[in-house]
């Protein structure tokens, strides 16, 4: 009986981005992230979430995702339903570059390997379609090679250019 | 904002459904980047998850007035041109062979009797220390396969050469084995060849599956199978009995094939090898038993490789000069595509493996 009760009044925990916004969402929706369900079995969950890593655009994001992947309380997903989310998940990465990054270290931070996978492969369809140069302003990656040693490494792989 | 360090390597193991290519490329981003793609363990798991697959194809004008006849190519499909590249020690108008293609390696015995590894995926190849000679040569075979158990790479050179005294009338063999990772080449006794065995004549092979190399050999009375282990380094005989008249020996999808061919039919058969290790007729593809085009009769045949549904069928046909040969199981339709005098095909990885080798060019 207290299984039924508990899944018919979902208990919800509050998040605090690191600009001080607070959300608050299903816990078992929140546990799609290892690193808060660890903190939810720690006991945390009296008290307000800290998500210190995270502003509020992208936690509010993150909620978004975890909305859609919580585990359905009826049950198992039907293929229906597996084909929706997969459609959801390329829309929702389909974002500018600086939020893509936000949500691929949102993803690192919180362990959500599902939203991680996701956006990686989204990065690695963007590397594909640029150049060394582009790559780097993108990713806003230094380039620590000297001037010297680049123009070396390029003479040897000229035709991986072309 | 830039991306944190600890992140890189998240990232990076996502790309392994980047080309190779593009990788090669991505190695002047930064230091950590070339660091990150150079090491062993990220080119292994880019190469175990690579789904890059080309045909390269070897292909020898017919027309004897080509400057270049020599030509090789990466291409993504028969009716494409592809990618034009250009194996170590290339002489477009010197006939290097091809030995065989093992994942994204490829094995060439050059015209001048150099054996290298190329990788055509990134352009990178491994030289092999040279063969000592051999007095009263006959012939050699090599065959290149993959060493699961020591993830190695492996040639075999297997030298016929004419014996002397009274075992003049037989076949000598002397067996070498080439291991990429310790770049040498060592002995292989002979010791577990059945004795019924050593007049055998390689006929067909090798090719390389599971890290076996198995080849079709001729006695003086049947044809058998042999096979020669890459790790134990062993020969065996397998026993499945042969279809009768076998003519190649494929691997095709991680199965071992034989075909044979049915005049009456002027069908091709091929039969796959099962895991109870008996041969199941498998598909029969119909042929032309003559090119009224060339005016030549059907010489030999290779099957180059099965489309993933099983549907379409590729073939090497040497009517004198060899072409591809689409055939549509279900459609029933056929297409010719590249002719060459001196014609090879093989099915290509893309992967990065050799790039963090030693005297690697």
């Amino acid at each position: 009986m207290s299984s039924t009760l508990c899944c018919s009044f979902a208990k919800n925990v509050t998040l605090r981005s690191s600009d001080g916004q607070t959300f608050e969402v299903e816990e078992a929706a929140a546990q799609v992230s290892q690193t808060i369900k660890r903190m939810i079995e720690d006991g945390c969950t009296g008290s307000v979430i800290p998500v210190p890593n995270l502003t509020g655009p992208v936690l509010a994001l993150v909620i978004e995702y975890f909305k859609k992947h919580s585990p359905p309380s009826d049950g198992c997903p039907t293929a229906l339903l597996e084909m929706e989310i997969k459609d959801w998940d390329a829309k929702f990465v389909a974002v500018d570059n600086d939020t893509l990054l936000d949500l691929t270290l949102a993803a690192h931070y919180l362990e959500i390997q599902g939203l991680l996978d996701l956006t990686c492969h989204r990065v690695a369809d963007i590397l594909n379609d640029n150049s060394v140069e582009k790559i780097r302003e993108i990713f806003h990656i230094k380039n620590d090679f000297t001037p010297e040693e680049e123009a070396e490494e390029r003479s040897k792989i000229q035709w991986a250019f072309e | 904002m830039s991306i944190p360090h600890d992140l890189f390597p998240e990232i990076l193991s996502h790309l392994h459904r980047l080309p190779a290519k593009s990788l090669v490329r991505f190695q002047c981003v930064s230091k950590s980047w070339f660091a990150k793609i150079n090491d062993p363990g990220f080119i292994q798991r880019h190469h175990d998850n690579s789904s890059e697959r080309r045909l390269l194809l070897q292909i020898w004008n017919c027309n004897t007035d080509h400057q270049e006849p020599l030509n090789y190519y990466l291409a993504n499909s028969p009716n494409e041109n592809g990618e034009a590249v250009f194996p170590p020690f290339h002489n477009p108008c010197r006939f290097s062979k091809i030995l065989d293609c093992c994942n994204g390696l490829v094995c060439i015995r050059t015209y001048d009797d150099k054996i290298v590894i190329w990788n055509p995926s990134i352009r990178k190849y491994k030289l092999l220390p040279s063969l000592p000679t051999v007095s009263g040569l006959k012939r050699r075979n090599f065959g290149f396969g993959y060493d699961p158990v020591n993830k190695d790479y492996k040639v075999v050179s297997i030298v016929e050469y004419f014996g002397s005294g009274d075992v003049s009338f037989a076949r000598i063999f002397k067996v070498e084995l080439y291991s990429l990772k310790p770049n040498s080449w060592s002995r292989v006794g002979l010791g577990s060849l059945p004795t019924t065995l050593w007049e055998l004549r390689i006929f067909f092979g090798p090719v390389s599956l599971n890290g076996d190399l198995y080849f079709l050999v001729k006695t003086p009375t049947v044809i058998r199978l042999l096979a020669f282990h890459l790790t134990t380094e062993k020969f065996r005989e397998q026993r499945p009995m042969l279809p009768v008249g076998p003519q190649t020996l494929e691997v095709l999808g991680g199965s071992l094939y034989v075909s044979t061919y049915e005049p009456g039919a002027q069908t091709i058969v091929l039969w796959r090898l099962n895991e109870e290790w008996s041969w199941i007729r498998f598909r029969s593809v119909p042929i032309f038993e003559f090119d009224f085009q060339l005016e030549m009769p059907l010489m030999g045949w290779r099957v180059v490789l099965w489309s993933k549904d099983g549907q379409e069928v590729l073939m090497e046909m040497d009517y004198g000069c060899k072409n591809l040969f689409k055939y549509d199981i279900k459609e029933k339709t056929r297409f010719i595509g590249h002719i060459g005098k001196h014609f090879w095909s093989g099915t290509c990885l893309g992967s990065l493996l050799l790039l963090d080798g030693d005297s690697v060019h």
